[in-house]
């Protein structure tokens, strides 16, 4: 790709990927959402006082739709059910847990002792346990399965970071390999590809061969380019197959699973021990964190808590983003929590101070568009004030909203805040 | 830690602006200015200063007039400035400075919106103008030119390079000089070495595309090498190249990139189509006016060149072919604005109900707070899309005025936060109501008195805690209502207008004001 001096640094200039990640001191009090996940809340399925057990289920799965469960990270006393606006500016059911420290585990968390090939049983299993993507979408991993059933040609284990200053998905596989691989040979084996690769970028080409070495072979390593959104699912099928697949169309119709290293990991851990997804690893970094590093949160945790265990703040940040600096979603305050699709939790000292202008038509939103858009245009569409044309622009359907044009405007353009108005008004439209 | 910041992802910005763009430019220029000063004497230095001074008055006087603010930041004004001055004659008369930066910033720029809006490139149209206007001022270069007094006094200096090229006949300056650019002349065209230098400097920081130029003097010189017989062409073609100021506008005139095409095909295109129709205008006008003339062409030129050369989206290549990918989004503008204009044309039908707009929403300063500073761009589309809002109830109006800017007739203002439709000037087209995010705008037929000034669904609990206005679904008005005319759904009340009997007794008894009567 041209302009390369254009692209995201990827390079973590907090070096959060140095330093192992370390459990946090357990809070005293966890808001558990009920949404952490693509798709229909979990229905809280606890009244106040009940007491819970570690890995208990909290919140049920929606009987129809796209829904996963919702369980305990600690021990403890529910406190109440609270209404509040979760991190992705949503009105959500909190389960405020009190926490008794004494871990005690549940009973329901028996690890999976069925056939390794059974298929639904498989996917059954990690439905109950509340397996989602970890990698920051949140997509439930029962949905994704059911979906490449039987049609799976290629099978991707992204083992790329998917954002700049993130270092979460390097951690998980620095730290706990044989569970990435157990995890991504056990998909394999139900989900039978004709190829099964792992993509890494070319700065950890190292650790990769060691994870190829340690399935035996059963995975195939390819390297990719250190350039953010080199996380992104069709860039990778992309680099690794050389197929273009539109961002209205799903990967699996091209027959091409892509699963997260992270979410692997999570599956078989869920698989070996029974314990649902109750924590995640999260990075702690920005300007303003007092000692930046990866931690392993549980679910729920508030942001204060977390960065209380990461040295605290250097000052009153400017802004907290709770996911990466390039699609996370920044919080009114420190009480947002951390959600299964939170891999980051990013506190800035500043405001970006680049003056905004009108667009000088300088074509860098073109030369770095990994979707080979024109971004500039939906600039010019909403000045004309046309208001049929959002209607009219299909490509804007195309975009994959990672933020990359936004970032290079000379002239500070919030081509964000306008990619998004018009998909919203095309889908509001239609 | 309460109300911090809120903005839309991405939170990174790169370190490159409109203003550290223009920098480099002017970087470069004034390097160039330096050794224009050092070999033509004071006079390069006046001729600068005076259209750098005036160029700055112009673009700020513009600015204020135009309300578009202090435009004088972005440093453009300068870029534009030192290129006018750069090519001007040694002995050119100093009235032409204002003249020239007046036509370049307020004619070429402003008139058309300023920076970024201009077809033409302002400083090539301004020369070309000049060049037209003044003939004889603009081509006359002196030996020693005198630093104030006007050139009238001065001989008939020595020919212009560009002049001797359009008789095809090669140039009296030997090849060393043409690079070092010994000669005096026109101010920055000279020394093609430095140019050169100066162009390279600008596509290794990608301020300028190393497309354009090159394929621009590549064009500039096949044409110019098979115009003369072969045993001169290298020389002849050498010649043009490095006097006649081809090199200083492939560095800073055709890079412009507010009048060129932003795709990368589009700008190879651009730059040959320019070099062969600057060859071909130099030898046919006979002056430097043909290479100013050639450019704005080509610059009216690049949006059609843009359009035909706009890249396949990602992953749409195999079920679409190129040129049926083009042609459809071409397609699309022209269908858009026939719906613009149509849609204007179109008149309310005769028997339509006369309807007006109103606000559903009371949620102004002192009713409902703020929940976080949004740090966005300032519309309502935009903040609703951080955090579902800044305020702290979801279906308040956040008064950022996309309705003030929507309706033709000037009937909304801001009032205190929160929109204030006048019902006496509203006519009822919608506009408002397709503006508004949030859909907090509705049509209600002309004879209506009374409306809930609420929309939130939220559970009674949050919407006392988020609003001190909003309605509670507590059902009283539904209870005194004579005429069984509302009706609490989702936690908010709402008036069937076609049952309500303006009794109004539904004000009195809502215990938080939140029915109010329309005057």
């Amino acid at each position: 790709m041209a302009g390369s001096n254009y692209y995201v640094d990827m390079e973590l200039f907090d070096k959060t990927d140095k330093l192992r990640s370390k459990p946090i001191a357990p809070p005293e009090l966890i808001s558990l959402p009920m949404s952490q996940h693509v798709g229909i809340a979990a229905t809280a399925v606890v009244k106040p006082s009940d007491e819970v057990k570690k890995g208990q289920l909290i919140g049920e799965a929606a009987q129809n739709g796209l829904s996963v469960p919702v369980h305990s990270p600690i021990s403890g006393k529910v406190r109440s059910l609270e209404v509040r606006i979760n991190s992705r500016g949503k009105n959500d059911i909190f389960v405020l847990i009190e926490n008794d420290f004494s871990s005690a585990p549940c009973q329901t968390n028996i690890p999976y002792g069925g056939d390794p090939e059974d298929f639904d049983a498989i996917v059954a299993f990690l439905k109950d346990k509340g397996v989602v993507g970890m990698g920051g979408g949140g997509y439930p991993l029962y949905a994704k399965l059911k979906s490449l059933r039987s049609i799976t040609d290629t099978l991707i284990i992204n083992a790329t970071e998917c954002e700049p200053m993130c270092s979460s998905t390097f951690r998980e596989i620095s730290e706990n390999p044989r569970h990435c691989i157990d995890g991504a040979l056990m998909l394999k084996k139900i989900l039978k590809p004709q190829n099964a690769f792992l993509v890494i970028e070319k700065r950890h080409e190292i650790i990769g061969r060691k994870l190829c070495a340690l399935s035996a072979g059963e995975l195939s390593l390819k390297t990719v380019s250190d350039r953010y959104p080199i996380g992104d699912e069709r860039q990778i099928i992309k680099e690794v197959l050389g197929k273009e697949i539109s961002a209205d169309s799903i990967p699996a119709a091209a027959g091409c699973g892509v699963f997260n290293i992270a979410t692997c990991s999570m599956a078989d851990k869920t698989m070996k021990t029974g314990v649902p997804v109750i924590e995640r690893i999260v990075t702690a970094a920005g300007d303003c964190m007092g000692e930046p590093q990866n931690k392993r949160v549980p679910l729920g945790t508030s942001l204060r808590d977390l960065i209380k265990n990461c040295g605290g703040l250097k000052q009153k940040p400017y802004m907290l983003v709770c996911g990466g600096p390039m699609l996370g979603y920044s919080v009114s305050n420190d009480s947002a929590v951390v959600a299964k699709y939170t891999s980051a939790v990013i506190a800035f000292k500043e405001r970006n101070k680049k003056a905004g202008g009108n667009c000088i038509h300088c074509g860098r939103c073109i030369k770095v568009c990994p979707m080979k858009l024109v971004p500039f245009y939906f600039e010019r569409a909403a000045k004309a004030r046309f208001k049929d044309f959002y209607k009219n622009l299909n490509d804007v359907s195309l975009c994959s909203e990672c933020g990359l044009c936004t970032y290079v405007c000379p002239a500070n353009v919030p081509l964000n805040y306008l990619i998004k108005i018009a998909k919203k008004r095309r889908l509001t439209d239609e | 830690m309460n109300k911090l910041h809120m903005d839309s992802a991405p939170y990174l910005r790169h370190a490159d602006s409109t203003k550290s763009i223009m920098a480099d430019v002017i970087f470069m220029l004034l390097a160039l200015t330096a050794w224009s000063v050092f070999t033509n004497g004071p006079r390069a230095l006046t001729v600068c200063l005076l259209c750098l001074v005036f160029c700055f008055i112009f673009e700020l006087v513009c600015g204020l007039f135009f309300k578009a603010g202090l435009t004088v930041k972005d440093l453009s004004f300068a870029v534009t400035a030192l290129i006018l001055a750069g090519c001007m004659p040694n002995s050119v008369p100093l009235w032409m400075c204002p003249v020239a930066s007046f036509l370049a910033i307020v004619i070429f720029k402003a008139l058309f919106g300023g920076l970024g809006k201009n077809l033409l490139n302002p400083a090539a149209a301004a020369l070309l103008a000049v060049n037209l206007i003044f003939p004889i001022s603009m081509t006359l270069v002196s030996d020693k030119p005198d630093p104030l007094t006007p050139s009238f006094d001065l001989l008939p200096g020595s020919e212009l390079p560009m002049s001797i090229f359009s008789q095809g006949s090669i140039p009296p300056q030997k090849l060393e000089d043409l690079l070092l650019g010994s000669q005096q002349g026109i101010l920055f065209f000279s020394p093609a070495i430095l140019t050169a230098l100066c162009l390279l400097y600008l596509c290794i920081r990608h301020t300028a595309d190393a497309r354009l130029s090159i394929s621009f003097l590549v064009f500039n010189a096949l044409p110019c090498f098979f115009s003369v017989p072969v045993a001169n062409s290298l020389e002849y073609t050498l010649g043009y190249l490095l006097s006649s100021g081809v090199m200083f506008a492939a560095a800073f005139m055709v890079t412009d990139p507010v009048t060129t095409p932003a795709t990368k095909k589009g700008r190879i295109v651009f730059g040959s189509l320019a070099g062969l129709m600057c060859f071909a205008c130099v030898r046919l006008t006979g002056g430097i006016a043909g290479m100013y003339l050639a450019i704005c062409i080509c610059n009216l030129l690049s949006p059609v060149i843009e359009a035909l050369t706009l890249p396949v989206p990602f992953g749409t290549g195999i079920k679409r072919a190129k040129g049926k990918k083009t042609a459809k989004r071409h397609k699309d503008y022209v269908t858009d604005f026939l719906m613009l204009v149509n849609r204007q044309k179109r008149s309310p039908a005769a028997n339509e109900k006369k309807m007006k707009a109103v606000l559903l929403c009371l949620g102004s300063d002192p009713h409902c707070q703020a929940r976080h500073s949004y740090d966005g761009a300032k519309n309502c589309a935009s903040v609703a899309l951080v955090g579902g809002g800044s305020k702290s109830c979801f279906n308040a109006c956040e008064g950022l005025g996309d309705c003030v800017s929507a309706c033709k007739k000037g009937a909304i203002r801001i009032v205190s936060g929160i929109a204030a439709i006048d019902a006496k000037s509203c006519d009822g087209c919608g506009d408002c109501v397709d503006a508004c995010p949030k859909r907090l705008i509705s049509l209600i037929g002309e004879e209506s008195v009374y409306v809930v000034g609420c929309m939130s669904p939220d559970d009674p609990v949050s919407t006392r805690k988020n609003c001190s206005a909003g309605c509670i679904g507590c059902r009283r008005c539904e209870k005194v209502c004579p005429t069984e005319a509302i009706k609490v759904d989702s936690n908010i009340a709402r008036i069937d207008q076609s049952l309500c009997c303006h009794c109004g007794s539904c004000v009195n008894e809502c215990p938080r004001n939140c029915i109010w009567e329309l005057k």
